[in-house]
């Protein structure tokens, strides 16, 4: 992703393993475990996943596109509407900096209780992973397995178990 | 020494400066005000235009087969990942898991090929009840899964009901393939009382009578 090897002081495993969790709450594993329920071929599996997941990690980046401006100025603050006051981000983060001190490596801006995924941008641009195509990559290519491995554990056309009504959608016509 | 640059053919389309060719038709003077999108698109499939009459058909197809409830899992597929705004990236998956799925464009030509099987089978005594019956059955006692018929959670398809009467309406209800249809249909209600035709099958039956190929009517 970024063209050269990661330097010996970074860390070159915890940001991929910090972003490959993944739901099926979240829309990636969702539509690849849909197109496993209707029993699509596993290469058209691999490439809804792979589709859901960019636009995904467009998405992500394109919240984040200031967090990345901010980086690149002197500002130590880290910009308000990054952070969290929410009780299981910040236990994530936290549990993302002890794993990060084990291999001696300090992100200072996580000490400012940034957002989980605000975390882990920064954590990539800590990494050398800092302009908006290296980091939706990266994000791209750490989701892909546990994506995959959520539609394989699926049934093809085991539709009686899908909840068809999840979430309630409204049908409204135009007047 | 030199290798000749290899030519490549195509049948599809030709870029000229004042006209452009389509399946062999001048775009502007022979396709311009004179073809419709259905019969458009028929030719990008077949490389031949269709009837009037074969356009209307497909075009009534389309309609009874407008059915775009996100709760459907096809759908769903494309509004989840459509969330995140663009449009196009969701089409696509979409339209990937199409191929070879069990539900979705995909059963027709299999559903057409079982046609094609069939009327191979009843020959020349298409006019014998008794005879395609015979066959019918014993097609459908030997397959593990009959494709083209099979609408889940329901007795019946709403839009075949509504096809058939499309079909009918034209008189294409007496052709071959839509009688093998029907007494498909028909044997199949007999053998497996779980089963009811969906439109994949009817549809096709309906185009192949109208000269649509099996390959051709995914």
């Amino acid at each position: 992703v970024s063209s050269r090897l990661p330097p010996r002081a970074r860390p070159s495993k915890w940001p991929a393993c910090s972003w490959a969790p993944i739901t099926v709450a979240e829309a990636p594993a969702h539509a690849a475990v849909l197109a496993r329920l209707c029993a699509a071929p596993t290469s058209s599996i691999a490439a809804v996943a792979a589709i859901a997941l960019s636009e995904q990690a467009r998405a992500l980046v394109t919240e984040h596109a200031a967090l990345l401006e901010w980086r690149k100025t002197d500002s130590d603050l880290l910009p308000g509407r990054f952070r969290s006051d929410d009780d299981e981000e910040s236990q994530s983060v936290a549990r993302l900096r002890r794993a990060l001190a084990k291999v001696n490596f300090e992100v200072a801006a996580l000490a400012q209780q940034p957002t989980r995924a605000a975390a882990l941008v920064l954590l990539l641009g800590a990494c050398g992973l800092e302009r908006p195509e290296q980091i939706e990559a990266a994000i791209l290519l750490s989701r892909l397995p546990s994506t995959l491995a959520e539609a394989l554990a699926e049934t093809p056309t085991n539709f009686s178990h899908y909840p068809i009504n999840l979430p309630q959608f409204v049908y409204e016509e135009t007047p | 020494m030199r290798n000749a640059a290899p030519e490549l053919v195509t049948r599809s389309a030709h870029w000229g400066y004042d006209e452009h060719r389509y399946f062999g038709h001048a775009v502007f003077e022979q396709l311009r005000g004179r073809e419709s999108l259905s019969g458009l698109t028929a030719l990008s499939v077949l490389g031949r235009r269709l009837s009037p009459e074969a356009c209307a058909l497909l075009d009534e197809a389309a309609v009874c087969l407008t059915l775009a409830d996100p709760r459907i899992w096809p759908l769903k597929l494309t509004r989840v990942i459509a969330s995140y705004r663009h449009a196009m990236p969701a089409a696509a998956a979409g339209l990937l898991i199409q191929e070879d799925a069990r539900i979705g464009p995909w059963t027709v030509p299999k559903a057409a090929a079982g046609l094609v099987v069939l009327k191979a089978q009843v020959g020349a005594r298409g006019d014998e009840p008794d005879h395609v019956r015979q066959v019918v059955r014993a097609y459908v006692a030997e397959q593990r899964f009959v494709w083209g018929f099979g609408t889940p959670f329901r007795k019946r398809d709403e839009r075949l009901v509504a096809f058939r009467d499309s079909v009918e309406r034209r008189g294409l209800d007496r052709l071959p393939f839509f009688r093998i249809f029907a007494a498909t249909a028909r044997a199949l209600a007999i053998h497996r009382t779980e089963t009811a035709p969906e439109p994949a099958s009817s549809r096709h039956a309906g185009l192949k009578d109208a000269g649509i190929s099996a390959s051709s009517s995914t």
